[in-house]
């Protein structure tokens, strides 16, 4: 009672939440059609209708239906509006394949209500199944297959319909995963003719394929043949009889057969006559097949009048046919041992083993026999393929037959000649070349009657012996190939020798590969000799092992380390090149390309530095120099040597001995050496004190041709003035060429060659109390500092007064004469222009004066002195408004005023009255 | 001419009776072919590998004293003589008719068959029976009877109904393999009367032809069946 309570609650529950669901469920309209399906590229139309109890809740009608694909909003311009409830909606050329449209309405003027939804469909209908064919296997039913068309995009039903002129078969449905094709549930029934087609529909249509009436017999595909077995017959060497059991279809109708063999070795398949094997048959015997082979077989089958299919290939079966005598005489051949005795040699008799197709069976020995010119037979029965012997050194005849089961082979004649016998008649223009994998050797024959042909050849290799195999050819033969596993890449050295009735010709022999590489291995460049611009580059051959092939050509390349690479091309029968052009002090990296036909390798990578300088060059240019300077200075020396008077005179001059003087020499009337008037007259006093000699040098600023404006003033003044003097800075023969310049001032003197350890005494008055006609210039070059007792207070003045006047350079050297002993003032007048002179030119002048004393050209002082102030004047005059020249000697003033802090140790020695006081 | 049209309509109507639905569905082959395709029928159903050898191994009848009860009854099936002596029409009428009872029998069998297997060569064996029954219809298409007199269904001894199989199911299994090995024998003597069809075809080329020179043959027959004692069949 109580479970029937629970049950109704539940069912009376169950009652009341399906009708609350269906209410709320129920849509506010239907699209129609429901589930449309439309042809790709037709038009389409839905109407959306919308129901009386929606349209007042919501206060719609069909002008508020909006329609949407796939959530787009669908144009206005497609809808229609038929009346108050429906609405149309039309799409032309369908394209899509599948659409969702929806029935939407904005209620209340703004929200967006859907009404309903479809899906619509579009494809192809189905196209008529083309090519229907249908294939019986034996003991399965019936299959047929067709094309079906173009793609429908669509759900396409395809059922096989069949039928006789009195039956209709059940219809045979595609499964899903094979729609082209169907097998029938009915078992064939041959010799009827039945009728079939397929019938495709979908959707959007449906079509049928041609109809196909055939007898079922004719589309029958047998099962192969079995138990195919193959036997041979003693009695013929050259049949095999094969036999086996037909298919079970054979009861029903008659079969032709296809039979295929093959030798085992072989890939290809030879193939009996079909005409032999038209009919029913369950054995047949094949001819013409070689002895002592083995032979695989295959056969197939098929309905005898060709309609049907062709059944598998039976599983293959292979039988041996039986033995048959050698057909063919074996290769032979024979080799020296080249280390024999005086009488004897040991002589080694080789053959061939026959290859199968001529051995026709089991080759059990060789019969070999050994004929000595005229004499006696000796027998040998060999298993081996070789016999070695001794023989004298007479002629001799071997012959060698090969032995199988059934008989014996023909008989190879060969004649070993005797000793002495010299080869003649080489083949000629023998030739050995690669072609479709083999090798092949042809030539010319020679003008004798050939027996035969032997070739031998074996691979060249510097690791390995050359082994040569060979082979033997007919004496017709003019070109063969190397029946040998040859390899690629190997140098093989091939020689033929014609074999004539008295015995071998010469042999001839030639290289060739089978296939040609490049080579393993590339060679390796070095250098021989290396120049400023060029190198010698040497490399060896490669080993035969490493070339794969002939070497064609070199190819270097050579490049710097920023440059390009440069190629060059070099002869495969040079070992040596030279690069030309190289740049100098350059590192160049080279390598080495070795080509045989089929490419290249390149060697390891040389570097290599050109030499800055040629061979030689150094030499060349360091000899030469050495030789200018030695040269140079030979003849300083020569000229120091030539002028040692002069020299010793300036350096170290010859002090008068006074213990050897003789007063006559000291009179008066001796000429004076110097001649001073013109001083004497710009100065009338004649109070010479001293003169200083300062050292200048040269302002680089100074423009150069004003220097030797300078100079030559200078020169010309210092010609003119015979009681100055130079010397200064030109003292040793390689003397600076720093210009230097006298001057007057003692006190400039005293200030600036405390450096420079140059000064110069002016001997004026007259040796040991005795005034001079002329004034004489001394001059030292002591860098030894004057003792402070040897110092005359006069001149320690002379310095101090030097504070008012024009300062000095350092280093430079100002040779400054003054006339008048009162010089202090910083007139402007008072001060010589300095002038750079060279030290050759100071020399000459130092020579000229020395001529001039010697010659005892008296001037006057006065006179130079005042001819040299004039042109200075003038100068000076000239260019006293040029603010630069004032500017320098402000300068120069400035600098004196610096080096007053310095302490004065080198201070001119002056001798004032006839004395000179060695420094 | 009008009794020509109402021979024709009789014959179709008749094996129309026989044939069920033989409205025009399919192609027939041509007299040529069909003639072949029931020559070699008939060669494939005397074959008693398909159907006799099978039923007496399964029925445990492989004893050569039980095979010697399994003979042909005698009225079973038409002799050879007398399919000889029917004319085309008469031979097809005669065949289509016996092969209609066979089918019968057959269904009968494979409801008692024990073995599937055999079950399975029996539906075979229906298959061809149709299938023999569809050429024997389509070449009776073909068959243009305006040369042909008219001759009467032969419904004599061989063609007489077959008799009730016994309740004993020995008796039964007898009966039975009699019936199949008649039925072989049928066959072969089917197949030897299409064979001559066949070469007369050959020498006339022409399916007129042939059905009057098996008319005349047929009134050989008749002759030679008036030689032989009604309801024996021949030994």
């Amino acid at each position: 009672m109580l479970m029937l309570q629970t049950w109704l609650v539940q069912a009376l529950f169950i009652f009341l939440i399906t009708g609350s669901v269906g209410h709320l469920l129920d849509p506010c309209g239907h699209i129609s059609p429901e589930s449309p399906v439309v042809q790709r590229g037709s038009n389409f139309t839905a109407v959306c209708v919308l129901k009386e109890k929606c349209m007042d809740n919501f206060h719609v009608n069909a002008n508020y239906i909006f329609w949407k694909t796939n959530h787009f909003t669908v144009p206005k311009e497609q809808y229609t509006v038929i009346n108050r409830t429906a609405s149309s909606v039309t799409f032309t050329n369908i394209a899509s394949l599948n659409i969702q449209l929806t029935c939407n309405i904005l209620t209340f003027g703004q929200i967006e209500q859907n009404i309903y939804g479809i899906t619509v469909i579009s494809g192809f209908p189905p196209e008529k199944p083309e090519n229907l064919s249908c294939i019986v296997n034996e003991g399965k039913k019936m299959m047929c297959q067709w094309d079906p068309g173009r793609e429908t995009y669509l759900e396409t039903n395809f059922t096989l319909k069949s039928e006789w002129a009195t039956e209709k078969f059940a219809d045979c449905k595609t499964k899903r995963d094979t729609p082209t094709s169907c097998t029938v549930d009915y078992s064939p029934v041959y010799f009827v003719n039945i009728e079939v087609w397929v019938e495709a529909e979908n959707a959007l249509g449906n079509v049928t394929s041609d109809h196909i009436n055939f007898d079922p017999i004719d589309k029958v595909k047998p099962n192969p043949p079995r138990n195919l077995s193959v036997s041979n017959s003693e009695e013929l060497s050259s049949i095999l009889k094969l036999t086996w059991i037909n298919p079970s279809i054979k009861n029903v109708l008659r079969l032709k057969y296809i039979i295929q063999y093959r030798t085992n070795d072989a890939s290809t398949w030879s193939q009996i006559p079909p005409e032999d094997t038209a009919s029913t048959r369950s054995s047949f015997t094949v001819q013409d097949l070689k002895p002592f082979t083995e032979y695989v077989f295959r056969i197939r089958c098929m309905k005898e009048d060709g309609k049907g299919f062709w059944s598998d290939w039976s599983e293959e079966a292979s039988g041996i046919t039986y033995e048959d005598r050698p057909s063919k005489a074996p290769s032979f051949w024979y080799k020296i041992d080249p280390s024999h005795t005086h009488s004897y040699r040991s002589v080694q008799l080789i053959w061939k083993t026959l290859p199968p197709f001529e051995a026709n069976g089991k080759i059990l020995d060789y019969e070999v026999t050994l004929t000595r010119w005229k004499s006696h037979l000796q027998n040998y029965t060999v298993n081996d393929t070789k016999l070695t012997v001794n023989l004298t050194n007479d002629r001799y005849t071997a012959t060698l037959t090969a032995r199988n089961l059934v008989g014996k082979s023909d008989v190879s004649v060969l004649t070993i000649p005797a000793c002495d016998f010299q080869a003649t008649h080489p083949v000629t223009d023998l030739k050995a070349f690669p072609k479709d994998n083999m090798l092949w050797v042809e030539w010319t024959t020679p003008s004798e009657s050939v027996n035969k042909y032997i070739l031998e050849w074996c691979v060249l290799s510097d690791k390995s012996p050359c082994i040569p195999d060979w082979q033997q050819e007919d004496g017709t033969v003019r070109h063969t190939y190397l029946r040998g596993n040859l390899a690629e890449s190997k140098c093989y050295l091939i020689t033929v020798i014609p074999v004539y009735a008295n015995g071998p010709g010469r042999p001839e022999s030639v290289k060739a590969y089978l296939k040609q590489a490049p080579p393993s291995k590339g060679p390796t460049v070095r250098t021989k000799k290396v120049g400023k611009n060029e190198a010698v580059l040497e490399w060896d051959q490669l080993p035969v092992d490493v070339q794969n092939g002939f070497i064609r050509n070199y190819t270097i390349f050579y490049r710097t380390i920023i440059g390009n690479e440069t190629a060059v091309n070099v002869d495969s029968s040079h070992t040596e090149y030279t690069l030309s052009s190289l740049t100098s002090d350059t590192l160049y990296m080279v390598r080495m390309v070795a080509y045989t036909d089929e490419g290249g390798k390149d060697g390891p990578e040389f570097t290599f530095t050109t030499p800055k300088f040629a061979q030689g060059e150094i030499e060349a240019i360091v000899v030469p120099v050495c030789l200018a300077f030695l040269l140079t200075t030979l003849l300083g020396v020569l000229f120091c040597f030539n002028k040692r008077d002069l020299i010793k005179k300036h350096i170290w001059p010859n002090v008068p001995d006074p213990s050897k003087s003789h007063i006559a020499q000291w009179s008066p009337h001796t000429p004076p050496r110097h001649n001073f008037n013109s001083k004497d007259q710009m100065y009338s006093d004649g109070n010479f004190t001293d003169v200083s000699v300062v050292e200048i040098e040269a302002n680089d600023k100074k423009p150069f041709p004003e220097d030797l404006k300078s100079l030559d003033l200078f020169k010309k003044e210092k010609i003119s003035t015979e009681g100055h003097s130079s010397g200064i800075g030109g003292s040793s023969c390689m003397s600076s060429s720093r210009p230097s310049i006298s001057s007057s001032d003692e006190t400039e003197s005293a200030q600036n060659t405390s450096s420079t350890v140059q000064y110069s005494t002016v001997v004026h008055s007259g040796y040991r109390h005795q005034v001079p006609s002329v004034q004489v210039f001394s001059r030292s070059e002591s860098t030894q500092p004057l003792l402070d007792s040897e110092e005359r207070p006069e001149d320690l003045q002379l310095v101090d007064n030097v504070d008012g006047s024009d300062g000095i350079l350092p280093r430079q050297q100002y040779f400054k004469q003054s006339c008048s002993q009162h010089e202090t003032s910083p007139d402007i007048s008072h001060f010589e222009r300095s002038k750079q002179v060279s030290s050759v030119n100071e020399e000459d002048f130092v020579r000229l004066k020395e001529q001039q004393i010697s010659d005892h050209i008296s001037q006057s002082c006065g006179s130079g002195q005042m001819k040299m102030f004039q042109e200075v004047s003038a100068a000076d005059a000239f260019s006293s408004g040029i603010e630069g020249q004032v500017d320098r000697f402000e300068t120069i003033g400035m600098d004196a005023a610096v080096d007053e802090g310095m302490p004065k140790s080198y201070l001119p020695q002056t001798v004032r009255q006839g004395g000179y006081m060695p420094q | 001419m009008r009794a020509q049209l109402t021979r024709r309509t009789l014959l179709g109507l008749v094996l129309g009776l026989l044939i069920p639905s033989m409205a025009a569905m399919g192609n027939c082959s041509s007299y040529r072919v069909l003639l072949h395709q029931l020559q070699r029928q008939a060669d494939l159903m005397q074959d008693t590998s398909t159907l006799l050898d099978y039923y007496i191994h399964i029925q445990g009848l492989d004893t050569p004293i039980l095979r010697g009860h399994c003979k042909e009854r005698p009225g079973a099936f038409p002799s050879e003589g007398t399919l000889r002596g029917l004319g085309k029409r008469g031979f097809l009428r005669t065949l289509s008719a016996t092969l209609n009872r066979v089918l019968h029998r057959l269904a009968a069998f494979q409801r008692r068959s024990p073995k599937a297997q055999y079950s399975e060569k029996l539906q075979m064996a229906r298959l061809y029976i149709q299938g023999l029954r569809n050429n024997i219809y389509c070449i009776s298409q073909q068959l243009d009877d305006s040369s042909e007199t008219a001759e009467p269904t032969q419904l004599g001894p061989g063609a007489s109904p077959p008799s009730t199989p016994t309740p004993d199911t020995f008796e039964s299994k007898l009966e039975d393999c009699r019936f199949l090995h008649g039925y072989h024998r049928f066959m072969r003597s089917v197949g030897r009367v299409f064979s001559e069809w066949e070469e007369s075809r050959s020498q006339t080329h022409s399916p007129q032809q042939a059905l009057s020179m098996g008319a005349r043959r047929a009134r050989l027959s008749s002759g030679d069946n008036r030689l032989m004692p009604r309801g024996q069949l021949p030994r």
